[in-house]
């Protein structure tokens, strides 16, 4: 198996107006260095998190529901989905846009929606594609719990998301000074449901 | 029962004390999910010895790192334990070769000798069909992506039903055709329904350059993927199966659904099996 | 030459204010006991001084002091002149004194008021004034000597932030910074999103614009720095308001001439 330790970037730039149009200089990943980039992919991922779990809560004023709804389609590249299956039908995915999916979550009919993310997670490597951009997968587990008002609880359901995340080194002038960053982009989520009631 | 509760007590426990950053707070029980395999790649990484009891990456120096004893743990979890496909027998011998202490087998993501089937679910002129697509991994400028090696749909056999036919005494061009020009090869061509009497017997249709040019045409319409798993071959002399189990106990996530001891020879029967190849 | 000629005059002047009391204090005795026999012109003439003395106390024009004016009243009483007008001057002279002093702690208690509200913004500094600018605006309220204990404990601190900004001018903004962040991750998450707009509001005014490019490291070894990707000001004080958190300390900042921040670098805490 090919050491990812010895992973040496040669990440190409895509320049916008934004960033430089050098090639930036061949990047060497030691583990720490991998740690710090997989701890900031996991810190989107928290992110987001916390935004499913404001535009979910029903307390949240529309407003505020909405400007939360930017800033999580913020955190994802263009055109990304969330594929979503249920336990009893694993072969039927429906696939929604991410906006989509953030619209219907803010929309459901329940009185109390109560969203909690297990503490596991799990990071995957992060694997190069030919276009010099580095993808990875990270793994995370959420409980969703929907409340009637008469009736207290009606659903709840486990789910796996499992969340591609892209990675990309840039450069770009700020002050006079060359900045070496790395943009985390979220991509394709897959929800699979695990357990419900 | 009791293998499972061993395994829990010897593995998965000391899991649970464990602490890393984590993204969420529920504190109930997670061990079902710190004992799943999650990813394929975390099963590569169980099987390969890259990953500690507490689930963090181990790199090359590190203490720990391809250790026989913790891959004889982590060995152990990698199987589906209800599959009939795996033969107890044979999972020791296999675990026993794989952890041999002069020549340990690993696993590569890059390597050749292991590939990916995809289910899929189409549309063909206005009938749903499935299809099962394969899928190997191709580097290309210093990154790796997944690319098609090739597909099967029974629905495409029916254009080679009287493939290697030796039986018909009426669909056939003469041996003198060649003298007359092959005028007569529009007789043939003019009925396609039975065109394939008229092919080489050793001839193996190729269903990839169907399937795209189906798809060009617009007869083939995408609806869904199914299910996935892989077919591994980089152990020698042994093939297996990795296969995602969605359920709720200590044995669950990306597992060996699939054992199987090759002789010599049984390799490219296996794959012509696994891959519909010719 | 002035100097020693006014010494001379106050010195003779002194001597002349205790013979006069001397002699005073010996007529007293003597006047005591011929109180009774004052004759009426005597005491005419005293009933007139007291009222001339007291009109003045009364109608709010008196040039002395508020205690020497209580003194005077008080001598008056003393001197049991036993007139009604006289007597009723007095109760008149007292309740003005009464009054003024009401006044004057009305006034006090409202310079106070202004003085801490005062000493508050500065200790926030939200308007990003330079330390010399506080420095001007404190000696001010220093100069009204208010004597009130609140408003010399805010005039120590601020002081010290002033003298914190002249010897480490990035430090206490560092602090004031980390502080904003918190405090709008807090209010946030104490549902309070209006306390957290107007902390966003003011921590803006720190910055040369809302744009001003914020970096955060997210690694660091010898000379290799890592960053998450650039960021403004305006964008990291919304996102800890949606994230209610404050993940990030402040590295390094940047000010222009004005002592505004132009661009700050944070690191993950």
């Amino acid at each position: 198996m090919k050491k990812i330790l010895a992973l040496t970037i040669f990440a190409s730039l895509f320049g916008t107006g934004l960033f430089a149009q050098n090639q930036v200089p061949p990047v060497e990943i030691t583990p720490d260095r991998k740690h710090a980039i997989d701890s900031l992919a996991l810190e989107k991922v928290r992110d987001l998190s916390k935004y499913i779990s404001i535009i979910g809560d029903k307390t949240t004023p529309w407003s505020d529901a909405q400007r939360v709804i930017e800033r999580a389609c913020e955190l994802f590249m263009d055109g990304a989905e969330m594929g979503v299956s249920s336990v009893n039908h694993p072969e039927q995915i429906t696939n929604y846009k991410v906006r989509e999916y953030f619209d219907r979550l803010m929309q459901l009919n329940y009185s109390k929606v109560v969203i909690d993310w297990y503490k596991i997670q799990y990071v995957s490597d992060l694997e190069r594609q030919p276009d010099g951009t580095f993808v990875g997968v990270i793994t995370v587990y959420q409980k969703f719990q929907g409340y009637d008002k008469e009736k207290g609880l009606v659903y709840e359901d486990t789910t796996k998301k499992d969340i591609t995340i892209y990675v990309k080194r840039k450069e770009t002038q700020i002050g006079g000074r060359l900045i070496g960053f790395w943009d985390v982009m979220l991509g394709d989520i897959r929800v699979k449901e695990t357990s419900k009631k | 029962m009791r293998t499972l509760a061993f395994i829990f007590m010897a593995f998965i426990a000391p899991l649970c004390a464990m602490t890393q950053t984590n993204i969420g707070g529920i504190a109930g029980d997670e061990t079902v999910f710190y004992a799943q395999t999650k990813q394929v790649n975390q099963f590569f990484r169980r099987f390969n010895g890259e990953e500690d009891v507490t689930g963090t990456r181990l790199y090359p120096g590190q203490n720990g790192f391809h250790d026989l004893k913790l891959r004889r743990k982590y060995m152990n979890m990698l199987f589906d334990k209800d599959s009939p496909l795996v033969n107890s027998d044979q999972k020791t011998v296999f675990i026993e070769e794989v952890l041999n202490r002069k020549a340990p087998v690993l696993l590569d993501f890059h390597a050749k000798d292991w590939f990916c089937e995809v289910a899929t679910t189409f549309t063909w002129k206005k009938q749903t069909v499935n299809i099962i697509l394969y899928l190997r991994i191709e580097q290309q400028n210093g990154g790796y992506k997944w690319v098609l090696s090739n597909c099967f749909c029974d629905k495409f056999n029916t254009y080679f039903n009287h493939l290697g036919d030796t039986t018909n005494l009426k669909f056939f061009l003469h041996p003198m055709s060649h003298e007359i020009d092959f005028m007569n090869i529009h007789k043939a061509l003019d009925d396609p329904k039975n065109i394939d009497f008229y092919l080489d017997r050793n001839y193996a249709p190729d269903y990839l350059a169907l399937f795209v040019s189906e798809l060009k045409e617009g007869n083939l319409k995408f609806v869904s993927v199914n299910n996935e798993k892989f077919h591994v071959f980089q152990v020698p002399n042994w093939y297996f199966e990795i296969s995602f189990f969605n359920r709720n106990n200590y044995n669950s996530g990306w597992l060996i659904s699939n054992l199987v001891r090759l002789s010599p020879g049984d390799k490219n029967e296996l794959l012509k099996h696994y891959t519909h190849s010719n | 030459m002035t100097k020693s000629m006014n010494k001379l005059k106050t010195i003779r002047w002194s001597s002349v204010i205790v013979m006069i009391a001397i002699i005073a204090m010996g007529l007293g005795t003597e006047s005591c006991k011929s109180t009774g026999k004052m004759s009426k012109k005597e005491r005419k003439a005293q009933i007139e001084a007291a009222k001339k003395q007291l009109q003045p106390i009364i109608n709010g024009t008196s040039t002395l002091s508020l205690a020497d004016q209580e003194k005077e009243v008080n001598d008056i009483i003393n001197k049991k002149l036993n007139d009604p007008t006289v007597n009723d001057l007095i109760i008149q002279a007292q309740q003005a004194i009464k009054k003024a002093y009401a006044n004057n702690e009305k006034l006090h208690a409202q310079k106070v008021d202004a003085a801490k509200a005062a000493l508050l913004d500065m200790l926030l500094n939200n308007e990003g004034k330079s330390a010399a600018e506080l420095q001007q605006q404190l000696d001010v309220i220093k100069a009204q000597n208010l004597g009130d204990a609140e408003v010399n404990d805010l005039i120590y601190k601020v002081q010290n932030k002033i003298d914190g900004m002249r010897n480490k001018p990035s430090l206490a903004v560092k602090t004031q910074l980390e502080n904003a962040f918190q405090g709008i991750a807090d209010a946030a998450k104490a549902g309070n999103p209006t306390e957290a707009d107007n902390l966003i509001k003011n921590t803006l005014q720190y910055f040369t614009a809302p744009d001003a490019p914020v970096l955060i490291i997210i690694y660091r070894q010898g000379n290799t720095v890592d960053y998450d990707k650039p960021t403004t000001i305006q964008r990291y004080l919304n996102f800890c308001k949606d994230q209610k958190k404050s993940a990030n300390a402040v590295d390094a900042i940047q000010q222009d001439a004005s002592g505004k921040i132009k661009e700050l670098d944070l690191i993950k805490k």
